[in-house]
Formats: structure tokens, C-alpha cells, sequence
């Protein structure tokens, strides 16, 4: 069961990934009226809201309990 | 258009170089994304709250997992998906300078294109507005048309057209009559009146003398 929360990681960091390069667009190229930064902060803010909701439903699942994560692991 | 601080904006614009006017295309331009980024939303909030009600089997046991899987990365990745357009709209502008005409366009997150003009090469500056979005938001499409090889500019969703347009032409003018050029650009030959009178005689066109009468003989 362990494959899913290794997957969903995988998954996490073609997202972060993606994160990161647009991030670093808008720092790079940001304008004087500042609203790239602004967009910035709140795309971040959504992002972990949704990364901490999206974890507490998924500790919920048996299968990303850290005993079964490493007893799925074979440790 | 958008109030302009006087900072640089490209590599080649020189310190004396003041921007006039800086846009972006109408947030109306995002309307298709925001559409299909609202319904991706619903259909995540429908998976948490109706979907798990109406069919229990979701999330009992394995498909449990599949479910919160599913559910989590369509949030995280419909969320990255409307930034990154929002990101795109944000970086793809247009500035007038009292020097250059120039468009900075970010298209996809590794490609970046940045075309300058200097405001002689401008021949004909033309906006268009049609259909209902165009005309209820005060939106067009202004066209500038270029001298010899350079590519023409086309900039869409643009607010205020009429009011670029004319700006982009009052701002050839005076450029033109700052450099004495003799007016390849929007106001023709009219250019030749403000400039200095060594100068434009060495812009005249020669005179050519035809031989009359004696021509035709």
C-alpha cells in the first residue's frame, strides 16, 4: 500500500516543480506594481491550505500511517 | 493602462527613456480558463461533500485511497493551473517609451520573447473593436503596422484601444519631430513642418527637373 503514498509524493513534486519555475518567473520579471509578489503569497497560501486539508484526509487512510508506510516498505 | 513607474523594463532602454503607457491584455482574455479552472473546482468540492453520499462505496476500504489521491492532486494541480495562467497574463505586456515601441511576451514558462521598435518605423496604427465583450468592456484589438522587415504588432483584449492609438500616434509625432525625421511613420510627411529648417533640407526629397516641352520633341 505504501506504492500510493510514494506516488503521490512523485506526483507532489512535478507539482512543486512547477511551483518553483513560476515562482521564479514572477521574481525574476516582477513589475513595479507589485501584483506578481501578491499573486505569489496568495498561490502559496492556497497551496499549503490545500496541502494541509489534503493530509489530514489522507492520514485518515490505513495505508499512510507511518507503522504501515514502513512495514510496507519492509523495514 | 496601467499607472507606469519610471524604472527599467528592458535591457535596452536607456535612462532618459521614459515609458509612457505600459498594458496587458483584459483580465476578460482569462475568461476560458477561468471557466474550466471554476468547474474543476466544483467537481472537487462535489467529490468531498455529495459524491461520498450518494456513493458510499467511494470511500470505504481501497477506494478510499484511490479517492483522497484523486481529490488532493486535482486541487493542487488546478490551483498551479490557474496560477500559471494567471502567471503568463501577468508577464505578457506592451510599453510605449518616448523612444521604442515594445512587447515583452512570456509564452510557456521557459520561453520569453522580447520585440522592440523605434517609433519611425511605424507606419499605420489601426484598432478594432467588434462583438459584445469588445464593446461592453470597452475592449479591441490594436494593430501597429511596421516599416520594411519588421513583424507588426498585434495586441488583443487590449483596453481602450481608440485611447492607445492614439497616444502610440501623438507619441511618433513628437518623437519625429525631436529626431527630424522626415515622417515615414502615421503622420506622413507632416513631420517636415516641426523640424529644424538645415535639417529638413537635408531630408527633402531631390527635385527633379523635367525637360518640358522640348522633352517631347
Amino acid at each position: 500500500m505504501a506504492i500510493f503514498l510514494l506516488l503521490y509524493i512523485l506526483i507532489c513534486l512535478i507539482w512543486f516543480f512547477w511551483a518553483i519555475i513560476l515562482s521564479y518567473l514572477i521574481l525574476r520579471y516582477r513589475y513595479p506594481d507589485n501584483m506578481g509578489p501578491v499573486h505569489l503569497v496568495v498561490f502559496w497560501g492556497v497551496s499549503i491550505f490545500i496541502f494541509v486539508i489534503s493530509i489530514s484526509f489522507i492520514l485518515k487512510a490505513d495505508w499512510v500511517t507511518v507503522p504501515t508506510i514502513f512495514r510496507g516498505a519492509g523495514v | 493602462m496601467a499607472e507606469v513607474k519610471q524604472v527599467k523594463y528592458f535591457e535596452s532602454q536607456q535612462p532618459d527613456e521614459e515609458v509612457i503607457f505600459l498594458v496587458r491584455r483584459h483580465l476578460i482574455a482569462l475568461m476560458p480558463v477561468f471557466a474550466i479552472s471554476f468547474f474543476l473546482y466544483l467537481i472537487g468540492f462535489m467529490a468531498i461533500f455529495i459524491f461520498p453520499r450518494v456513493m458510499p462505496m467511494l470511500v470505504e476500504g481501497f477506494a478510499y485511497n484511490v479517492y483522497v489521491l484523486v481529490v488532493s492532486l486535482l486541487f493542487l494541480f488546478n490551483t498551479v493551473f490557474l496560477f500559471s495562467n494567471w502567471v503568463l497574463h501577468y508577464l505578457h505586456i506592451a510599453l510605449l517609451t518616448t523612444e521604442h515601441f515594445v512587447e515583452i511576451d512570456q509564452y510557456g514558462l521557459f520561453g520569453r520573447r522580447i520585440s522592440a521598435l523605434t517609433l519611425d518605423k511605424i507606419q499605420d496604427v489601426s484598432n478594432d473593436q467588434k462583438g459584445l465583450v469588445h464593446t461592453l468592456f470597452n475592449l479591441g484589438l490594436v494593430q501597429i503596422q511596421t516599416a520594411g522587415e519588421a513583424p507588426n504588432f498585434v495586441l488583443q483584449y487590449v483596453p481602450d484601444p481608440y485611447k492607445i492609438c492614439q497616444t502610440i500616434m501623438e507619441t511618433e509625432e513628437e518623437y519625429s519631430s525631436r529626431h527630424g525625421i522626415r515622417g515615414t511613420g502615421v503622420n506622413g510627411n507632416a513631420n517636415i513642418h516641426n523640424v529644424e529648417p538645415e535639417k529638413a533640407a537635408a531630408t527633402e526629397e531631390p527635385q527633379i527637373e523635367y525637360p518640358g516641352e522640348e522633352w517631347k520633341k
